[in-house]
């Protein structure tokens, strides 16, 4: 996984993604800190290269925070957007750059999540997308167990749901998690159990009332 | 269910950024940067710039030199009018609301805008441009339309005959 390299928040590789964005393989290559430094002093390339490292995550794990693609692609937007105007007040010394991207997606997500409370995402609503299986059955099963398992999350309340996606999916640590959220470790450890605990009662919940209307069908 | 999420994790890997929002980022990038026409040629910026002091000192020249107002281009059966016309508009504002934080803002619109903004002008002089007073409250949110003041333009006033 391209996040789980992420533990040493060293991210260069995430760049082969986008081969088309990255024009000089040194800036490709260059740590965080040096990008930044360019970018600050208005080398284009060198804030291309830092949109071709992160947006990924950033999109992914607004994504799932969402639950809606249109919602993470502003909030892409928004993020580096936000990232350009802070530019100049951004220290590399007292957060890396994934902590701070991380930071503001959770921001601005939460806050548009509040804000569009009342809307629900048609793709919260669509069935899941089904792959072309070499086993149909095992396949759609599987399916249908990532659907349940997308739904699970979405249905955490959002302290949890963080947690959940950065931890879980996205693969930090810890410590990195509890600098995103500004928590104590201990809080998301205990964070990450709770949040896990109510994905499986609530899929298990969901499992029965299938296999419920399984049988009422048959 | 650690299999699960990382199943989860490959299935999210998949799904790509649209490559409109790189566009929109480097869009902001530039404007940012100061250079909405990054791809302007330098000599033809410096072209740009310099003739703005020339255009300024041939305005100021016709300005003097001019006799008299300079006839304007005149459609038979068209009167050009140059009186503001004040429209007889307004809504008012929700009571409820303390009137100490609520603000006059005087913006500039074109007629389609205001007509896309749920009050659609009837007036046949409206044509162009029109002058808006919105009471806006603290938060930003306009709350009322105060008045509408036609701003002059070329408009179509009967014929001379």
């Amino acid at each position: 996984l391209d996040v789980a390299r992420s533990l040493d928040w060293n991210f260069p590789a995430a760049a082969d993604n986008h081969p088309q964005m990255p024009t000089h393989a040194a800036l490709a290559a260059a740590p965080d800190a040096e990008l930044v430094r360019r970018a600050r002093d208005g080398d284009g390339e060198a804030f291309a290269v830092i949109y071709a490292r992160y947006h990924a995550v950033v999109y992914r794990f607004a994504r799932l925070m969402s639950g809606a693609s249109g919602m993470a692609e502003e909030v892409t937007q928004d993020v580096f957007v936000r990232l350009i105007d802070d530019l100049a007040r951004y220290e590399p010394q007292r957060a890396a750059l994934p902590t701070y991207l991380y930071g503001i997606a959770r921001n601005v997500t939460r806050n548009r999540l509040r804000r569009e409370r009342r809307f629900v995402a048609l793709e919260a609503c669509a069935p899941p997308d089904l792959v072309a299986p070499d086993d149909p059955c095992a396949s759609l099963a599987h399916a249908r167990e990532l659907a349940r398992l997308r739904r699970a999350i979405r249905a955490l309340p959002s302290r949890y749901r963080e947690v959940v996606i950065l931890g879980h999916v996205h693969g930090l640590a810890y410590a990195q998690i509890a600098a995103i959220v500004g928590a104590p470790v201990g809080t998301i450890r205990s964070r990450l159990n709770r949040g896990r605990e109510m994905i499986a009662r609530r899929m298990d919940e969901e499992a029965r009332a299938h296999d419920r209307g399984v049988r009422c069908a048959v | 269910m650690n299999d699960l999420f990382n199943a989860l994790a490959e299935d999210d890997a998949r799904a790509d950024v649209p490559p409109h929002v790189r566009e929109a980022v480097l869009r902001a990038w530039d404007e940012r940067q100061g250079r909405p026409a990054a791809r302007l040629w330098p000599w033809a910026r410096t072209l740009a710039w310099s003739a703005v002091p020339a255009a300024a000192l041939i305005a100021f020249g016709a300005f003097w030199l001019w006799p008299g107002t300079p006839p304007r281009h005149e459609a038979p059966g068209v009167e050009y009018t140059e009186r503001e016309i004040t429209a007889e508009y307004a809504l008012v504002v929700d009571p409820a609301v303390d009137p100490n934080t609520l603000s006059v803002m005087r913006v500039r619109l074109s007629r389609g805008v205001l007509a896309s903004l749920g009050v659609p002008m009837e007036h046949p002089e409206a044509a162009g441009t029109v002058e808006v007073e919105l009471v806006v409250g603290e938060d930003g949110v306009a709350r009322a339309i105060r008045g509408i003041t036609l701003l002059p333009d070329a408009t179509t006033h009967g014929s001379r005959e």
